[in-house]
């Protein structure tokens, strides 16, 4: 995948997307009935009345000298918005995926060490299971299982990391493991296939007949095989964390960048789902760049070539 | 099982008799036909209007004559979730139905085109699937507002490059073949020979993909309106039964968050089961390697 064209062509679907609303923007925010001369002073006001190669270059210029626009609501700087609202949504990610790594990579080397044993087949009900539920739903029923009826864990909202460290992982804990189970479930069926695919490679069988302990052969040999899909599948998965985020954000009402992107669609404020729609984008395709690097590092054969 | 030792014979050849079918495939398909049914006929298995307000009786918990309770407004859940099954399936399958079609389409020609051509089509597909698929989703239904005919386009453009994808890889597999060459020497143009030739050997990876894309199509369009941003109400979805009801579950009202719950995990579940079944049966070279496996 190519950097640079693949951003500007993000910028570009971004920039057009509130161009195609029916009626622009104004429109949108004023309703069908609104007089023309607010139409006007809102288009002039937002440069929205210049030849549209000029609104994206004035845009594009902003937005890399981080200017992100004002919102279409409130009249704020969006930068100065959306800044608190990266910190709780990284945290969520980072927390649901240091969860999920290894419960995944846990169960998909159990589900292959013991294939077609009754560990094998949990793993694969694990799996199907955590792809096909509702991470919504899972979350909602979290909710009202752990944190109502059973009083252990706050029943949603966000307490600030640096008020209150404890309360805010405590906080955490349920958003982060419904964000985690679906990732996990995906990345303990790639494990279990490079791990069976690692059990059939001569190196393994090399080292099992140099009488090397099976715990040495697994850790040693096996695992290694298995970093390469898992980080790919971990990199890919980036995106669909940060997708989760908006509804996990939803259910727990965490200020993060999801909830933050919901809310602005349902105000109608364009500058807004364009900021938020641009970092996350941003930060997938720079995921998959770091993912790209990693393969480097971990496989010394591309080095090579 | 009695069945005519030919039948048996007959369907071993190929898949197997229907007897020794796992319940893996049975539970699943029998779950989407009663599903399917109820979809269409819901107009006279749903016991109640699933629009009608009957506000004495709100908020009530299941009973015997509303098995999975009624909403805030007094209307049957059950009634709505058999309607909101409706939504599901025509959102899923005409949103599946375009992605395929014009994702297809796209990669088809690109791939056997060729040159700048291909190459500005799959960059812009690179762009879509740049953005995760819920962002995109999202970002979309803002620019073209919430409602069915636009959640069904969105999750079309946001399916659209696994498709383009798919069909330019196996175009570009199947372009080098001797009876590709032997078709343009005998003069077949470029669009017969993609529809006659192409398409039909790059239908088979698509039809996994076709399961899988179902599975997420519903997915997406319950949590589009899960967050009102999908099929708006009053016309039920289980995402919008879902949404309505979190409200009150924090006051025991759990009934309208369990029940269009469960009918979203039973069905995404159902057809990845039979996406897998088919995977295992279809593809010739996985069946080997889980055998192995």
């Amino acid at each position: 995948m190519l950097l640079v064209p693949v951003l500007l062509g993000i910028s570009i679907v971004i920039f057009a997307l509130i161009r195609v609303a029916p009626g622009g923007p104004a429109r949108a925010v004023f309703g069908p009935t609104a007089p023309p001369e607010q139409i006007e002073r809102f288009n002039r006001q937002y440069g929205l009345d210049q030849p549209v190669p000029i609104q994206y270059a004035i845009w594009l210029r902003g937005i890399l000298s981080g200017d992100l626009g004002t919102s279409l609501v409130n009249q704020l700087p969006v930068a100065a918005l959306i800044l608190p609202k990266i910190l709780p949504t990284a945290l969520l990610t980072l927390m649901a995926m240091l969860v999920s790594v290894p419960l995944g990579v846990g169960a998909g080397v159990l589900a292959a060490i013991r294939r077609g044993r009754l560990t094998d087949t949990l793993s694969r009900l694990g799996f199907l299971f955590g792809l096909s539920m509702p991470s919504f739903w899972l979350g909602i029923i979290l909710l009202v299982v752990v944190a109502v009826n059973l009083r252990l864990l706050p029943a949603g909202g966000y307490v600030p990391l640096e008020k209150d460290p404890i309360g805010c992982l405590r906080s955490m804990v349920l958003p982060t493991l419904t964000l985690a189970v679906p990732i996990a479930a995906v990345l303990s069926r790639v494990v279990r296939t490079a791990m069976l695919e690692a059990i059939g490679e001569e190196y393994v069988r090399t080292a099992r007949s140099k009488g090397l302990p099976e715990r040495i052969v697994i850790t040693r040999h096996m695992l290694r095989n298995v970093a390469l899909p898992t980080v790919t599948t971990i990199g890919l998965q980036v995106g669909y964390l940060l997708g989760g985020a908006a509804l996990i954000e939803t259910v727990f009402t965490i200020p993060g960048l999801g909830r933050g992107l919901v809310d602005a669609v349902t105000n109608r404020d364009y500058a807004m789902v364009q900021a938020i729609t641009l970092i996350i984008a941003v930060l997938t395709v720079l995921t998959a760049l770091v993912v790209d690097l990693l393969y480097v590092y971990l496989d010394p054969r591309i080095r090579l070539r | 099982m009695t069945a005519p030792a030919s039948v048996a014979r007959g369907g071993a050849s190929r898949f197997g008799a229907i007897g020794r079918l796992p319940l893996s495939f049975i539970l699943p398909v029998a779950f989407l036909a009663v599903l399917v049914f109820a979809a269409v006929f819901a107009g006279t298995i749903a016991p109640y209007d699933p629009l009608a307000q009957n506000p004495p009786i709100r908020l009530q918990p299941p009973s015997a004559a509303h098995i999975m309770g009624t909403d805030e407004f007094g209307r049957d859940i059950y009634s709505r979730v058999i309607y909101g099954a409706r939504t599901s399936i025509v959102v899923g399958v005409a949103a599946v139905f375009f992605s395929s079609i014009i994702g297809s389409a796209i990669g088809l020609l690109a791939g056997y085109v060729g040159g700048a051509r291909d190459e500005t089509a799959m960059r812009l597909m690179d762009v879509v699937i740049a953005f995760p698929a819920m962002v995109l989703a999202i970002a979309l239904i803002a620019a073209a507002g919430a409602g069915l005919q636009n959640v069904i386009v969105v999750i079309a453009i946001v399916q659209l490059p696994v498709f383009a994808r798919l069909a330019r890889s196996s175009v570009l597999a199947e372009a080098s073949q001797d009876y590709v060459t032997a078709a343009r020497v005998l003069g077949v143009r470029p669009v017969g020979i993609v529809v006659r030739h192409l398409l039909p050997n790059s239908i088979a990876p698509s039809v996994t993909m076709v399961g899988l894309l179902l599975a997420d199509a519903i997915l997406i369009e319950s949590a589009l309106s899960f967050l009102g941003l999908g099929v708006l109400p009053p016309t039920p979805t289980w995402g919008n039964i879902l949404s309505s009801g979190r409200e009150y579950i924090l006051i025991g009202g759990w009934w309208f968050t369990v029940f269009p719950g469960f009918a979203i995990f039973l069905t995404v579940l159902s057809i990845n089961l039979l996406a897998d079944f088919s995977r295992d049966r279809l593809d010739p070279t996985h069946r080997t390697a889980t055998q192995l496996g």
